[in-house]
């Protein structure tokens, strides 16, 4: 069961999965990423090693929050630990940082989604089969409502 | 020095679903079959290669010791769906560095039925339904057709030739043709990946025996030589972080190279057609199509058993089945029946050269075979 909301997270609840994302303070979902010190090479997630130079010690950074749909698809089939329930629509998107990376899309419909559609993070609450609250990401396109 | 490498023995166990058999049972029959085809006894392998994705301890030795218990060594290898292809390769290093004479790859897999999620642990990915193969494949395939303009009938059509050459192999899970209609109009699982351009679920084994060039001239007097072989893993390239399973024609490229060929040599090919615009891609990737051509090139038949450069004439994942670990031995086996004249109604006519291609979460092998 999906909600959306920009506000932080409450009391009693936790994020999807700790260090994947952090809300900044207008409630946006900021990915985390790692840069490099020496050749200023963004990745996503945590790195340790430097990819393109193979410098120890990047610096923790916030990702873009906005980027292009890179491809898409429907899923119609449910998977066996997923929130979601099918259809729901999986996008990779290319962040300005050229970084992919795949999340739901959520709030529009799938006829509508195309390559190169610009799409921004939001923050999505769901409920997991425990009743334990989540807070997770998806995309949505630029022009969604709040 | 480097020695040449011979496919000496090959043998399966049917693809399919057999909730009455262990592991050890199918890969012992697999075993055995690749034994006879060798011509030779479990006393003459000197190292044991296997292959099981879903794996616990142990299961490796307790398997080849349904063959015989003569103390040899026997490493597990888990490289997803090309494990048993990376056995293989290792077998070929091994062999072509003068350590073996002789080494043996069984490959295995028991699947439960539903999909194979690559999320591993039960983090963002596997809850936001974000790691399921036919969505990796059908981002990839959405990809292709906005930069080249191909169509889900390519792709359908790659696994209506799958379904025709199943229908001539009796070891394939899928025995039964279907047409371009039925594959378009089965269930959506992921757009454009349909049902039927998706592998099933399998349980099966298959086994290979590789040897040296002095050894099996001992049992053959026309051995099938692996030529050329290369393994790698996903590769960094600034910034594309493509969700592809691996380098496909870097490693193509130096598999060639050994071999001393190119992609026009190529008379027949295995690849991994886990969902059918692998099928489409991948050919392009082996440089066996201009880039971009793949999904013409499958549809007007040039892949088929009576077309330019026959792919998959056993039924390839889609119809011959796809038990994880076995899948690359699997290749392997139609490969060298193709090259040796063995291959029945699938037979590719004067097949001379061979091209495998196997790829999984987290790498991938290619090969090539000549006569």
């Amino acid at each position: 069961m999906a909600s959306a909301t920009t506000a932080q997270p409450e009391s009693g609840e936790r994020l999807i999965e700790e260090g994947l994302f952090r809300l900044d303070d207008t409630g946006t979902p900021r990915l985390r990423g790692s840069r490099c010190s020496a050749c200023g090479t963004a990745f996503l997630g945590r790195r340790a090693v430097c990819l393109a130079c193979f410098h120890l010690g990047l610096d923790e950074t916030d990702l873009s929050a906005e980027g292009e749909v890179y491809s898409f698809t429907t899923v119609r089939q449910q998977s066996p630990d997923s929130l979601i329930a099918p259809p729901y629509t999986v996008v990779q998107v290319k962040l300005p940082e050229r970084i992919i990376v795949t999340a739901p899309l959520l709030e529009i419909a799938p006829e509508a989604v195309a390559v190169g559609l610009p799409v921004r993070t939001k923050a999505v609450r769901f409920t997991e089969p425990s009743g334990q609250v989540v807070v997770s990401y998806a995309f949505v396109p630029v022009n969604a409502g709040p | 020095m480097s020695r040449r490498v011979v496919v000496l023995g090959v043998g399966l166990h049917r693809f399919g679903h057999f909730p009455d058999l262990r592991v050890e049972d199918l890969a012992r029959e697999a075993g055995l079959a690749a034994l006879a085809d060798a011509g030779i006894t479990f006393k003459e392998v000197e190292a044991g290669f296997f292959a099981r994705v879903q794996n616990n301890a142990g299961v490796g030795t307790r398997c080849f010791g349904q063959l015989g218990m003569t103390g040899i060594p026997v490493t597990n290898v888990e490289l997803a769906c090309a494990s048993s292809s990376r056995g293989a390769l290792l077998a070929a290093d091994l062999i072509s560095a003068g350590v073996y004479d002789c080494v043996m790859t069984i490959g295995v897999e028991k699947m439960q039925r539903g999909l194979v999620d690559s999320a591993t642990e039960k983090g963002y990915a596997a809850k936001m339904g974000l790691g399921v193969m036919p969505a990796v494949y059908a981002l990839m395939a959405r990809r292709h057709m906005h930069q080249y303009g191909t169509k889900p009938e390519h792709f359908a059509m790659s696994a209506v030739k799958a379904h025709k050459n199943g229908a001539l192999n009796p070891f394939a899970q899928y025995q039964k043709e279907t047409s371009l209609e039925e594959v378009m109009n089965s269930r959506t699982i992921a757009d454009p990946i349909t049902l039927f351009m998706c592998c099933p679920t399998s349980d099966g084994a298959s086994a290979t025996i590789l040897a040296s060039e002095e050894f099996a001239r001992k049992y053959t007097a026309n051995p099938v030589f692996v030529t050329g072989w290369a393994g790698g893993t996903p590769m960094y390239v600034g910034g594309e972080a493509d969700q592809a399973e691996g380098p496909t024609a870097v490693l193509a490229k130096q598999a060639y190279t050994k071999a001393g060929i190119g992609p026009e040599d190529v008379d027949v090919v295995q690849l991994h057609d886990a969902f059918s615009p692998g099928e489409i891609m991948t050919i392009e990737e082996l440089g066996l199509c201009p880039e971009g051509e793949g999904g013409p090139f499958v549809w007007e038949g040039n892949t088929a058993l009576s077309g330019k450069v026959p792919v998959n004439t056993d039924g390839g994942l889609n119809s011959r089945g796809h038990p994880m670990g076995a899948t690359g031995g699997a290749m392997l086996t139609e490969l060298t029946r193709q090259l040796r004249g063995q291959a029945g109604p699938r037979q590719v006519k004067d097949a001379k050269v061979a091209l495998l291609q196997n790829a999984g979460i987290g790498g991938m092998n290619v090969m090539v075979l000549t006569r």
